[in-house]
């Protein structure tokens, strides 16, 4: 997973947080890069049928609560016994301005051998005159035995820059690492 | 795996940002990232072509397949994940579209990225391309797609433009290194 500051070419790790049991990981995102890209490895809850989801801060905000996220959301799934599969639009998971917290995947499982794993990215947080567009892709093992591959994209439509992303389950703590990467 | 940045091209009001230099047989992949694209004309498409070798024009025969999901903000709501035709090609020396139509508003831009793969030698050369934008009528979209040119020769050009008018942003060229 690398080690904070170290550089890969184009790509530098900006930030790597490992959990157990947390509530939330939080990040900062400055102007020297045009695109974040963070990697998620191994998340599992500690409450069942819970969800991943972030949400944003601008810099004149503090609470994650105020900067309006549209997204698309959809998923292929396969229920374990092969009972199931499918792939589908998601009505439940997208958001539509919605300043509250916005799911980028879903129904996680907490058993011990259940996790998400995936990668968010988004393009020019610090920009003051456009939304900032973002898309994620997560391979997730579901509570309810079915196994997902979930794709949500979507922008901040805020000009202000931001500066804070949040990353939480929507209901209990979590273990896992997520490692930032900035693109220049 | 590395990216190297070999060009960084930023274009305020331009037709088309070319690309005639750094495609060659140094890497097997090629990265182009194209950040905040906003086009002067209402629902455009921001496009790609590339041009082989010894050839003139950005024309190239293309083989490709897209999808896309859609959602309207506000009181509709609708919603969509569909095969896209407007953005595949069979066989084709149209520019391939990377998305569908772009809304001009002031703060919409459409970013993502088309990775290239052997650009050089006999093989069809494959792509591969995503973004997500905001598309006319208030709708948030994220298009997706794959493809190829369909031409033995090596493809070491290649064209961005928007399918009408001129348009701002930056695409920049990376190669991916293997360590």
């Amino acid at each position: 997973m690398g080690v904070a500051g170290v550089s890969s070419g184009e790509l530098f790790l900006v930030d790597s947080q490992t959990g157990t049991g947390v509530t939330e990981m939080d990040f900062t995102m400055d102007g020297s890069y045009r695109e974040f890209i963070f990697k998620f490895y191994n998340l599992n809850p500690t409450t069942d049928n819970t969800a991943l989801v972030f949400q944003v801060n601008a810099t004149d905000g503090a609470d994650y609560d105020d900067s309006p996220i549209t997204t698309t959301y959809f998923e292929a799934y396969h229920q374990r016994g092969d009972a199931s599969a499918g792939m589908a639009y998601s009505l439940n998971q997208d958001s539509n301005v919605n300043t509250s917290w916005v799911t980028i995947c879903h129904q996680l499982g907490n058993d011990t051998d259940e996790q998400s794993n995936g990668e968010f990215r988004i393009t020019n947080p610090s920009s003051s005159v456009f939304a900032k567009t973002f898309s994620s892709r997560f391979v997730t093992d579901q509570y309810n035995d079915y196994f997902e591959d979930n794709t949500c994209a979507g922008y901040v439509d805020d000009v202000t820059p931001l500066d804070d992303i949040r990353f939480k389950m929507s209901s209990g703590a979590f273990d896992g690492t997520i490692t930032m990467w900035g693109i220049k | 795996m590395s990216l190297v940045n070999i060009l960084t091209q930023t274009g305020t009001n331009v037709s088309e940002i070319d690309f005639t230099s750094g495609l060659d047989s140094t890497y097997d992949i090629y990265l182009f990232k194209f950040f905040e694209c906003n086009p002067a004309t209402q629902s455009t498409s921001f496009s790609f072509q590339g041009n082989a070798t010894g050839q003139t024009g950005f024309n190239e025969v293309i083989q490709s397949t897209g999808g896309s999901a859609y959602h309207e903000e506000g009181g509709a709501d609708t919603t969509e994940l569909r095969y896209t035709t407007w953005t595949h090609k069979a066989n084709l020396t149209t520019f391939q579209r990377m998305t569908t139509s772009i809304d001009n508003g002031s703060e919409n831009s459409a970013s993502g990225e088309l990775w290239l793969h052997n650009v050089i030698g006999t093989n069809h050369k494959q792509f591969r391309y995503s973004s997500v934008f905001m598309s006319t009528s208030n709708y948030c979209e994220n298009t997706w797609g794959c493809g190829y040119f369909n031409t033995q020769g090596n493809i070491t050009e290649i064209r961005f433009k928007m399918d009408s008018g001129n348009f701002d942003g930056q695409v920049t060229l990376y190669g991916v290194a293997k360590e």
